[in-house]
């Protein structure tokens, strides 16, 4: 593709840029993350995986997908759940981005895409009746494309397709195989560029909380309160807010309680987890848990605090490059035991342009759900904690944002702990 | 009837009141059940959030499921409804009447099962399975979906099921309303029209388009809505054509701002108009005004054309016709559904019959009405949209925020 773009992060470089939070408007005398650059990283990356196993290609919808392949964005959440627009990557070559009908203007001046046509869709919403004829579209154009760009091979990728597709696909002689695979594992290692705009995302992230924490006093609803992320989120540039774990005082215990009109009280602690997809589309995925004042925090919600701190610092440390995802199981941090039934679903995952591969689970889960692999150099993870006891009145949130380094890890996520819990 | 009041299938109500939630969530439970009968498919399992909220009003995580097939509902045909939830959030949904059981969901995509996908998809498989032949006997085949990887499809043929389109049906279920979810869909529209107020104020020469936009961003937040589907905000020359969307450009005296809300709002209900602003500091052009004008008689024309038993053909036919230079970029959609999303029917301008679908314009349907009049090359665009209820009487606007009248 272009030897412009870096395989790794240099280890050199890693603690100035993990720390930097560029400026994001125009600044010739700054430098700067080179979007041009980034993309053709993130492109080489998706044709390494697609020619590793040798597929001619891959026809991806997913919209976090589509803007890791090509740069290209169109109404983000929409198509995150009604596939409207496609691209195809071909294993060599520019991309063809299949776009929405009227949003052809989209991508012009991006130089990963070589063509830009009106994708046909073939949801029901847009076919009614003429659904089969549409999807028949559809098929023949992937036929098409993979002919023309493929060599002679009909191995593909897709990352998403639904029954009706997929027999019409096959009925082209078309062989068809896991997109997400593709995609998930060309996302996972981040370049110098990527974690450049993860640190501006992540300023913008400390902001909103930053705001959160100043704006909190009792009487104030967790839905006011919690949209003061949104506010600062789309302020900056970012996309949305992906959850709305933000709870209060009964209401953190057990967690995934979702923000709701309820009135914070004196005493109560708040507790977030951003999941932010900000500026430049980078997931800011933070926990932080408040006390409410006045009057102090309970020996039990700074004993639950100092769990979770210690959870997470254990967890950290852990972090290396070539260690591995079983290794990790086996080594985290074991809550005791009022907590550990409630503890978080996983004790970290890869974070991006979204939570992402991989997923690190707790030891009792390694047999349901665990499966091993290796940290590599420039991934970014998140680790979690939650610390709240079975039937408890309330629970403590807490999670960090880590680049993996040759030698460990640099920390992304900067915003302090919240003192009046702390020892 | 009382001023204000609607009437729907015979019965006279009040869109302002609020909705009985109980009764919102049997009449949706129902639509989905009459479906099923009527397409012959033994169980529907639904991934996406906003089709498992409609089929039994449980909500988790909702932008994140929209991506990830994280949790599924599955409906049998005799309504039994076992929700499928995410890890620790069973406690979510158990107040819930329309839902029978919880269990543990299965994930089987890529980021959660990595290479343990195949037996992960065999898993949720097998138990789909077990759930719709308890339900529905050993011959419980057709199994609706409304979105299903090869994975998951190769894993259901093995144990003997066929998948097949689930959201024909679900489409059609969703597009007709009730009382209740018009009172719950009225409510979600008077806190985004709160919004729009918020950003009416904060509109002035200086805001960037995306601080703009943050104050409906965080109104919708603030009172209770969900999430922003899109985020079509432009001004200046950056409205033509449409579906730019909203950046750092600063709005200048006298730009028109123009924006459709793509939000899904309280109730989990879609609020979904358009509106074109004069930025303060100049007078409005003569090209500002007649394109607003113009846009203006569009949607209140096809406003007037909706009624009950019409074709989407004849509707199409009797669509107001803009002038020849600004049909290259007109909308493509006379109107389309709405209800907790965009959804069934599109009904398509003539311009663009040739990818059309007809169907038929029934009662208890609420459409999005739209217009976007911009010439190419132009230098503005106006967009604007209303929400409307068909009732046997004709279409009723639902949406009340006014136009701009510095531009009529």
């Amino acid at each position: 593709m272009t030897d412009a773009a870096p395989a790794r992060v240099a280890p050199a470089d890693v603690h100035e840029v993990a720390r930097r939070s560029p400026s994001m408007t125009l600044a010739e005398h700054e430098r700067q993350p080179d979007m041009k650059r980034m993309r053709a990283y993130r492109l080489a990356r998706v044709q390494a995986e697609l020619k590793r196993h040798d597929y001619a290609g891959g026809f991806f919808c997913d919209p976090f997908n589509v803007r890791y392949a090509t740069g290209t964005r169109n109404m983000a959440v929409w198509t995150s759940h009604v596939p409207a627009r496609y691209c195809f990557v071909p294993a060599e070559g520019k991309t063809i981005l299949f776009e929405f009908r009227s949003s052809q203007h989209l991508a012009n001046g991006i130089e990963t895409v070589g063509e830009c046509r009106p994708f046909i869709g073939w949801y029901y919403m847009t076919t009614g009746v003429r659904q089969e004829e549409k999807a028949r579209a559809f098929a023949k154009t992937v036929a098409s494309v993979v002919n023309d760009h493929g060599g002679g091979n009909r191995r593909v990728a897709f990352d998403r397709l639904d029954p009706l597709g997929l027999d019409l696909v096959r009925a082209e002689g078309i062989e068809v195989f896991e997109g997400e695979e593709v995609m998930q594992h060309a996302r996972s290692v981040k370049s110098p560029d990527e974690i450049a705009g993860l640190t501006h995302a992540l300023a913008v992230c400390d902001g909103g909380i930053a705001r959160m924490r100043e704006a909190l006093k009792p009487g104030m609803t967790e839905n006011e309160l919690w949209a003061l992320l949104h506010e600062t989120n789309i302020r900056h540039g970012g996309e949305c807010i992906e959850t709305r774990l933000f709870a209060s005082g009964g209401r953190t215990n057990p967690w995934f309680q979702e923000c709701s009109d309820r009135v914070i009280r004196p005493g109560d602690l708040v507790a977030f987890d951003t999941d932010m997809i900000g500026p430049m589309g980078f997931c800011c995925d933070i926990s932080r848990t408040f006390h409410t004042g006045p009057g102090k925090p309970t020996a039990e919600q700074r004993q639950m605090y100092g769990l979770a701190v210690e959870q997470i610092q254990h967890n950290l440390g852990l972090l290396k490059a070539g260690v591995g995802f079983r290794e990790i199981t086996e080594k985290s941090f074991s809550l005791p035991e009022p907590y550990y039934p409630n503890r978080y679903a996983n004790v970290m995952h890869g974070v991006g342009l979204a939570d992402e591969w991989p997923v690190i689970v707790n030891r009792s889960d390694w047999d349901t759900r665990g499966y091993d692999g290796i940290l590599e150099e420039g991934m970014v993870l998140s680790v979690e904690s939650y610390v709240g006891a079975t039937g408890g009145t309330d629970g403590i949130k807490l999670e960090e944002c880590a680049l993996v380094t040759r030698d460990g890890y640099q920390l992304l996520s900067t915003f302090p702990y919240e003192e009046r819990l702390v020892g | 009837m009382a001023k204000g009041a609607v009437e729907l299938f015979g019965t006279a109500f009040d869109p302002a009141a609020a909705p009985d939630t109980k009764a919102l969530r049997a009449y949706r439970r129902d639509r989905v059940r009459a479906a099923l009968a009527t397409h012959d498919v033994a169980a529907i399992v639904l991934f996406n959030p906003v089709n498992i909220r409609y089929a039994c009003d449980a909500r988790n995580m909702q932008v994140y499921g929209l991506h990830n097939p994280c949790r599924y509902v599955c409906m049998t045909a005799d309504g039994h409804t076992a929700l499928f939830e995410f890890r620790n959030c069973e406690h979510l949904s158990r107040h819930l009447e329309t839902v029978d059981e919880i269990r543990p969901a299965r994930a089987w995509y890529h980021m959660a099962a990595g290479p343990n996908a195949a037996a992960a998809a065999g898993a949720f498989a097998r138990e789909i399975a077990a759930v719709v032949r308890e339900r529905g006997g050993s011959g419980a085949r057709r199994i609706a979906f409304d979105r299903l990887d090869p994975a998951g499809a190769a894993a259901l043929a093995a144990e003997g099921l066929v998948p097949v389109d689930g959201l024909a049906l679900l489409d059609f279920a969703r597009a007709i309303k009730s009382a209740d979810e018009i009172k719950a869909m009225t409510d979600a529209i008077r806190a985004c029209e709160e919004g729009l107020a918020r950003m009416r104020d904060a509109h002035r020469p200086g805001i960037a388009e995306q601080a703009l936009w943050a104050v409906l961003c965080a109104a919708n937040a603030e009172l209770g809505g969900e999430w922003m589907e899109t985020r079509l905000l432009s001004a200046g020359q950056r409205t033509n054509p449409w579906y730019n969307e909203c950046g750092d450009y600063v709005i200048q005296p006298g730009d028109l701002v123009s924006f459709d809300t793509d939000l899904v709002g309280r109730h989990g209900y879609s609020v979904d108009i358009s509106r074109s602003w004069l930025t303060e500091g100049a007078h409005p052009t003569d090209e500002q005004r007649k394109l607003h004008a113009l846009a203006h008689a569009q949607v209140h024309h096809n406003i007037g054309i909706l009624r009950p038993g019409r074709s989407f053909s004849e509707i199409a036919e009797d669509a107001y016709r803009l002038p020849e230079a600004c049909v290259p970029q007109m909308n493509r959609a006379i109107a389309h559904g709405i209800g907790l999303c965009n959804e069934y029917p599109l009904i398509v301008n003539r311009e663009f019959a040739r990818g059309a679908y007809d169907g038929v314009l029934t009662e208890g349907m609420v459409l999005c009405v739209e217009s976007y009049v911009g010439e190419p090359g132009g230098r503005c665009g106006v967009k604007l949209e209303e929400q409307v209820l068909i009732t046997a009487g004709g279409a009723v606007k639902l949406s009340a925020f006014p136009f701009d009248d510095r531009l009529s």
